[in-house]
């Protein structure tokens, strides 16, 4: 019995690959409106006891009073630490509608370049009262906020960051005062 | 004249294994890339930045999380709570934890604020939460290299 082979030895199977490409492409943009860039953000660990439980032993020192006075806008007007002040000259620009100009942008980085060099001289005092820097901080010292009711948050955060702690040129932090509360609100 | 049509015009196939394979490659990339965050963060609140800030190590433990807006709203799921209703929310998450048997001492309020937020406002929150038991309160930033 002669057996017939067909001349062409195997068909090829070829697969659709059109509903997997489909697929991906829905993953694909799944994770792209889903994609969320976000800066990363970090924590100050402050204790805060409630005034009523607060028990002050005997070898603590006062704690150091660091004032933040505002202007009517919120934007800071003077700090005080110790017996030694500084009084913010350029006031923070008011926002204006729509697009930033170049006017406003000076403005704002002027504000900001004179707050950050008086904190920078809030931080030498601190220094001055911790020792050197790197030196295990001293820890019976503690910072009390004074801000004005008015005062916008960020400077807070930026004078707790001079008080708290010194950025090295490699990277590292020297701790500074760890104990930092905020005084009561009249 | 005869025109000679072709019943069987020649079809010019793609090979698209090169762009499958790119495909891929960016699906790889956006799952590596995407993070799902721990906590509630909310968009509309824009935090002050800072050096010193130190992002959280190891996996967060009781978290008590709250949100100031620029107009000095408390902001919890989405919803907009008036501060002098804050101390009822505060005491109500409170009994909650407690109907749990967990500690709030051990509780950690993290509390994110906008720069703009007024400081007596934040205060009075942070007060808020001190009258009802919680005592240890980290202050949220961004980190940033030059500040």
């Amino acid at each position: 019995m002669k057996i017939k082979r067909s001349s062409t030895v195997s068909d090829k199977i070829e697969m659709n690959m059109t509903p997997m490409i489909d697929v991906v492409f829905q993953l694909l943009t799944f994770f792209l409106f889903s994609l969320r860039t976000v800066d990363t953000e970090g924590n100050f660990s402050i204790k805060m006891p409630s005034p009523s439980s607060q028990q002050v032993p005997d070898n603590i020192s006062l704690p150091k009073a660091l004032e933040l006075r505002a202007n009517t806008d919120g934007s800071l007007a003077s700090i005080k630490f110790e017996d030694k002040s500084w009084t913010i000259k350029s006031p923070r620009p008011k926002r204006p509608l729509g697009n930033t100009t170049p006017e406003y942008r000076a403005a704002l980085e002027q504000h900001r370049a004179e707050v950050k060099a008086a904190f920078e001289q809030v931080q030498q005092r601190v220094i001055a009262l911790v020792g050197q820097p790197g030196a295990p901080a001293k820890t019976d010292l503690e910072v009390e906020l004074d801000c004005s009711k008015n005062l916008n948050y960020e400077y807070v955060i930026t004078g707790i960051s001079a008080v708290s702690g010194k950025v090295r040129p490699d990277g590292e932090i020297d701790k500074l005062i760890e104990k930092i509360r905020f005084k009561p609100q009249r | 004249m005869k025109i000679k049509t072709s019943s069987s015009l020649p079809s010019a196939e793609t090979d698209m294994t090169p762009m499958i394979d790119m495909t891929f490659q960016l699906i790889t990339f956006f799952m590596f890339v995407m993070r799902v965050s721990d906590i509630e963060a909310s968009d509309k609140i824009k935090l002050p930045s800072s050096q010193i800030a130190k992002p959280p190590e190891g996996k967060p433990g009781q978290l008590f999380i709250v949100q100031m807006t620029d107009k000095s709203q408390v902001l919890s799921a989405g919803d907009y709570i008036p501060l002098d209703k804050f101390s009822q929310y505060v005491r109500t998450y409170v009994e909650q934890e407690k109907a749990l048997n967990r500690d709030v001492t051990e509780t950690v309020v993290l509390v994110r604020a906008d720069e703009l937020a007024k400081t007596g406002d934040v205060q009075e929150m942070i007060r808020l939460c001190q009258k009802n038991g919680l005592t240890n309160f980290n202050l949220r930033a961004v980190v940033r290299a030059d500040n």
